[in-house]
């Protein structure tokens, strides 16, 4: 059983430099998750709550009530309200039955600690939204 | 120098919740450069390749927008720019120029990724600052848009 668990890790992006090691440890921080199609995952304004790295299905991202971004398998959200426990930045809904990897703000914290690729992920996804709110001030 | 250096870093907003070991690991990486008046640091379009931190001088960021310079930001001792293209390879977004003799610190993205290697807690530390300037940067963007 510990190897199907692991061989869905090996299937995440986020954890594609890992080693068995250290799938082996993730796997036992991890939460495997199915939803509806129509769960809200995140909401808005909420604070802190789970990492979610999604491995089937899709989500729409909506702030202010407007879509800003479609989660497809491989990605990743919630990555700002994990880190610092503050507000969610946007709602994130499924729009298809969706089955996501779950890690809490503790076990977000044992996983980034296992492999540091995975925090170099998590900072260059930060990076580029930090380009994108750059680039939105700029015109 | 490294030294000096360390004592130097401890007062950059970005690096203020990393400890001493972690700053060292980031003095023995940064190469420091010295340029004079007028002449550009970093050149917007150019694909980056780390950041700098002013250790002495200032320097003016500027943006072609159309064939119009337009005047971003005035950085001093302390400040940090292209700090971005220590995690992606986008082109700058800005011209850094120096307005008078000016030394940086430079720090190069294959060193950084280096040092996150053998210092993970930097990586651990950075995360609660990245957050905290995209709510920052986010925030300021919606403020801009209601107006």
């Amino acid at each position: 059983m510990a190897d199907s668990r692991i061989a869905k890790l090996k299937g995440v992006p986020l954890f594609a430099h890992c080693t068995n090691k250290q799938m082996e440890f993730i796997a036992t921080q991890v939460e495997d998750m199915e939803f509806p199609a129509g769960r809200v995952l995140c909401t808005e304004g909420h604070s802190g709550g789970d990492f979610f790295m999604l491995l089937s299905g899709a989500a729409d991202v909506t702030r202010n009530g407007k879509p800003v971004a479609k989660m497809v398998p491989g990605d990743f959200f919630g990555e700002i309200a994990v880190v610092d426990g503050g507000p969610r930045t946007a709602t994130v809904t499924t729009t298809e039955p969706s089955r996501c990897l779950v890690l809490g703000p503790r076990q977000f914290q044992n996983v980034v600690h296992q492999n540091v690729d995975i925090a170099h992920s998590v900072m260059k996804a930060l990076t580029l939204r930090l380009r994108e709110a750059g680039a939105a001030k700029a015109d | 120098m490294a030294d000096n250096n360390i004592e130097f870093l401890k007062h950059v907003r970005l690096f203020e919740d990393l400890d001493r070991k972690s700053l060292e690991a980031i003095a023995n990486a940064a190469v420091e450069q010295s340029y004079t008046a007028g002449q550009d640091i970093v050149r917007q379009g150019d694909t980056g390749v780390g950041a700098f931190i002013v250790k002495k001088g200032r320097v003016e960021a500027f943006q072609d927008r159309g064939g119009h310079m337009h005047k971003l930001a005035e950085m001093k001792a302390g400040d940090v720019f292209g700090e971005m293209a220590l995690l992606d390879e986008f082109p700058r977004s800005a011209t850094v120029r120096a307005v008078e003799p000016t030394t940086c610190l430079g720090i190069q993205r294959w060193h950084f990724r280096g040092i996150l290697e053998s210092h993970p807690q930097i990586a651990l530390a950075l995360l609660p600052v990245l957050t905290k300037r995209l709510r920052n940067a986010e925030r300021e963007d919606e403020a801009s848009a209601k107006h």
